[in-house]
C-alpha cells in the first residue's frame, strides 16, 4: 500500500477510534423508555370506568352498563346471555352445563358477542366470567379436568381474538391481561387435576398459547407480551420457568389477589 | 531525519497504522459494552456508575504504572494512545462488574490490585494489561453473565441446592424448606430496565464488545512496541550501513526495551545509545586484550567446571589469536610514524 494511503487510512482509524470512544461515553446515557402501554387504560375518549368490575362478583349491579355499549346488532344476543348467565343458579359443573340448552346457546352467543366491536368483546367476556363464578370448574374426586379445560377453552377463544388487540383499547386493556391471567390460573387447576401425576397436555396447551400471545419465546414480545410484563411482571416471567409449578404458581397467585371468588367452587 | 532513513516510510506508517487500528478497536468495544437491549427490544445504556468505578480503576493502574516505568507520550498518535488505553481499560472494568452490591465493591478491590501492580518492563504507551488481568477480567464476566442470566430468569439468587429426601416429597406446604439459596441479590441490584433485559442480545453485544477491547488493548501494546522499535531503527539508520550493522550488534533490538529505550525523547535516546556503544566496545577492547595474553595450550590435569571453561576460553584463544595479533600488529604498525612524529 503506498505511504500516503497508509497515512490516510491510519489518519482515519485514528479519528474513528475518537468518535467511538466519545459514542462510548455518551450511549451509556440513553435510558430505557417507559412502557406507554399502561397509560392505554388512561386513554381519554368513550371508555368505561373500572371495567374489571364487570369481571368480578359486583358484575351483577354494572351489567346495565353494557346495555348502551353492545353494538346494535348483538344487543339481543347480549341481552339473552346476561340473563342466562346471571340467572344460572346451584352451581352445576362447568361442562355439564355447557352441554345443556342454556349453555349451548351461552356458548353461541359468547362467540356471536366475541366477534363483534370492543363493547361486544367485553360484554362476551364479563358472560364467561360469570359462568365460570357460578358453576364448578375445580376436578374433585375423582379427578375431572375436562371442565377447567372448557372453561380454559373459552377463555383461550377470546383472547385469540381480543388478547393483541384488546391492550390497545382502553376499555378492554385491563380486561385482557386479567383474562389472560385467569386462563393460566384454569389451565393450572386442569393440569393439577390427576390425583397422581399431572396432565402434561393442559400444561403443553397453556404454555404454547401463551409463549404465542405474549411473544416471550422466540421472535419478540407482541403489544399484549409487553402490556403484561409491565403489568404482572411475576406472571410474565413464569412463562419462562422451567418448574411446571412455577408457572402455574404464578397466574394462581396473580387471580387469588385480583379475583378471590373465581375457585370454581361456587363459594363467595 | 526519519524520512531520510526510511525512504517508504513502510515500517514506521505500518505500526501506527496497527496502533490506530488498536484504537478504533478498543473505541468499538467500548460502544458495545455501554448498549443493552431490553426485553420489548429497545435499546439502553449500561449507566455511568460502572464506568465511573472502572475509570478510577483505571486511573489508579496507570498513575502507578506510569510512576514504576512510564514514559509520557511524545506525539499526538502516542498521546491519543494513551488516552484509548486507558479508555479500554476502563470500558472492559466496567463490563464485567457486577450491576450493584456488594459483590461490585469486592471485585473492585481484587482489579485494583491485580492492575496497578508495579511492571518492570517500561509501559511505552501507557497503562496496560497483563495475561493475568485479562484472565481475571474474563472471569468477571462470565460471573456478571451468570448472575444476569439467573436475573433474567427472575432467580435471585447464585445457585440452589436441593434438601435431600425433603426436596423430592410433592407436598407444597414444604416448598419453603425444599432449596437451600446460596447468593441472593435482588433485582434492584440488578439495575435492569423496566421491561427487563432480552439477556441473548445483550450477552452477544458485551461478549463482543469485550474481545474488542481486550485485543485492541493487546494489539495498542504490541503496536506501541513496534512504533518504538520502529523510531530507534530509524535513529540508527542514520549512520553509514557499516557502523549501523556494529551498533545493532553492540545493542541487540531485544534488549531495547530493557534499556531504557522505548519512550525516550530523540535527543535523549540519541545520547544513551552514544553512551551504551562507548560502554560496550571498551568491554569489548579489554576482552580482546584479555584473549591476547591468555596461553594457548590448556593447563594439563584439569578437571570438572574449571577444566571446562578453561579448555573453551583456550580454544577460542588459539583460534582467534592470530587475527587478535595480526590487528594488534597492524595497529602496532600504524602508530609507529605517528609515534615518532609525535616524539
Amino acid at each position: 500500500m503506498p505511504a500516503s494511503d497508509q497515512n490516510r487510512l491510519g489518519r482515519l482509524l485514528m479519528t474513528s477510534a475518537i468518535v467511538l470512544a466519545l459514542g462510548a461515553i455518551l450511549v451509556r446515557g440513553i435510558a430505557p423508555p417507559r412502557s406507554g402501554l399502561q397509560d392505554a387504560r388512561w386513554r381519554s375518549g368513550a371508555h368505561l370506568e373500572q371495567p374489571l368490575q364487570l369481571l368480578s362478583a359486583g358484575a351483577i349491579h354494572r351489567r346495565g352498563e353494557l346495555d348502551e355499549r353492545v353494538s346494535a346488532e348483538l344487543a339481543g344476543a347480549w341481552r339473552e346471555a346476561r340473563d342466562l348467565a346471571f340467572g344460572l343458579e346451584g352451581c352445576p359443573a362447568l361442562r355439564d352445563w355447557l352441554e345443556e340448552q342454556d349453555g349451548q346457546r351461552v356458548e353461541l352467543l359468547v362467540g356471536q358477542l366475541r366477534d363483534g366491536g370492543p363493547g361486544d368483546a367485553l360484554a362476551a367476556l364479563t358472560i364467561v366470567f360469570q359462568v365460570a363464578r357460578a358453576t364448578k370448574w375445580t376436578p374433585g374426586f375423582p379427578a375431572h379436568a375436562e371442565h377447567a379445560e372448557r372453561l380454559g377453552g373459552l377463555l383461550a377463544d377470546w383472547l385469540a381474538r381480543w388478547g393483541e388487540a384488546g391492550v390497545a383499547e382502553p376499555g378492554l386493556h385491563e380486561a385482557a391481561l386479567v383474562a389472560a391471567l385467569f386462563y393460566g390460573r384454569v389451565m393450572g387447576v386442569a393440569w393439577s387435576a390427576p390425583a397422581f401425576g399431572y396432565n402434561a397436555a393442559s400444561l403443553d396447551r397453556a404454555r404454547r398459547f401463551l409463549l404465542e400471545l405474549t411473544g416471550a419465546g422466540a421472535g419478540g414480545r407482541t403489544r399484549f407480551g409487553q402490556a403484561l410484563q409491565a403489568r404482572y411482571g411475576r406472571a410474565f416471567a413464569a412463562l419462562q420457568a422451567d418448574e411446571e409449578d412455577a408457572f402455574f404458581a404464578a397466574f394462581a397467585e396473580e387471580c387469588a389477589l385480583l379475583l378471590p371468588d373465581l375457585d370454581g367452587t361456587c363459594d363467595d | 531525519m526519519t524520512e531520510r532513513a526510511l525512504p517508504d516510510g513502510g515500517g514506521r506508517r505500518g505500526g501506527e497504522l496497527q496502533l490506530a487500528l488498536a484504537c478504533a478497536m478498543i473505541g468499538a468495544g467500548g460502544v458495545l459494552l455501554g448498549l443493552q437491549l431490553d426485553g420489548n427490544g429497545a435499546i439502553s445504556g449500561t449507566g455511568f456508575t460502572t464506568l465511573a468505578l472502572g475509570g478510577l480503576v483505571a486511573l489508579v493502574a496507570t498513575l502507578i504504572q506510569l510512576g514504576a516505568a512510564g514514559r509520557l507520550p511524545r506525539d499526538l498518535p502516542a498521546a491519543i494512545s494513551a488516552v484509548m488505553g486507558f479508555l479500554g481499560i476502563t470500558f472492559l472494568i466496567a463490563g464485567v462488574l457486577a450491576p450493584g452490591g456488594s459483590w461490585m465493591f469486592w471485585e473492585l478491590l481484587v482489579l485494583s490490585w491485580v492492575l496497578a501492580r508495579r511492571r518492570r518492563a517500561v509501559q511505552p504507551g501507557g497503562p496496560e494489561v497483563g495475561a493475568g488481568g485479562l484472565l481475571l477480567l474474563s472471569l468477571m464476566l462470565l460471573f456478571r453473565l451468570w448472575i444476569l442470566w439467573q436475573g433474567s430468569r427472575h432467580e435471585w439468587q447464585l445457585f440452589t441446592v436441593d434438601v435431600p429426601v425433603l426436596s423430592s416429597l410433592p407436598f407444597a406446604w414444604l416448598e419453603p424448606v425444599k432449596h437451600i439459596t446460596i447468593g441472593d441479590f435482588s433485582q434492584q441490584e440488578m439495575g435492569f430496565p423496566p421491561a427487563g433485559l432480552d439477556f441473548a442480545v445483550s450477552t452477544t453485544l458485551w461478549t463482543a464488545g469485550f474481545t474488542l477491547c481486550a485485543v485492541g488493548l493487546w494489539l495498542r501494546n504490541e503496536a506501541a512496541r513496534e512504533v518504538e522499535i520502529e523510531r530507534i531503527h530509524a535513529l540508527v539508520e542514520l549512520l553509514p550501513p557499516a557502523a549501523a550493522l556494529i551498533v545493532v550488534r553492540l545493542l541487540p533490538e531485544t534488549e531495547w526495551e530493557r534499556l531504557g529505550f522505548f519512550g525516550l525523547s530523540e535527543w535523549r535516546l540519541a545520547r544513551r545509545m552514544e553512551q551504551l556503544v562507548s560502554e560496550r566496545v571498551q568491554n569489548q577492547l579489554q576482552l580482546e586484550a584479555a584473549f591476547r595474553g591468555m596461553p594457548l595450550a590448556p593447563p594439563e590435569g584439569g578437571e570438572g567446571f574449571t577444566a571446562s571453561i578453561q579448555q573453551a576460553l583456550a580454544g577460542y584463544a588459539a583460534s582467534a589469536r592470530p587475527r587478535l595479533l595480526g590487528e594488534a600488529g597492524e595497529t602496532a604498525a600504524a602508530d609507529e610514524p605517528e609515534q615518532e612524529e609525535q616524539a
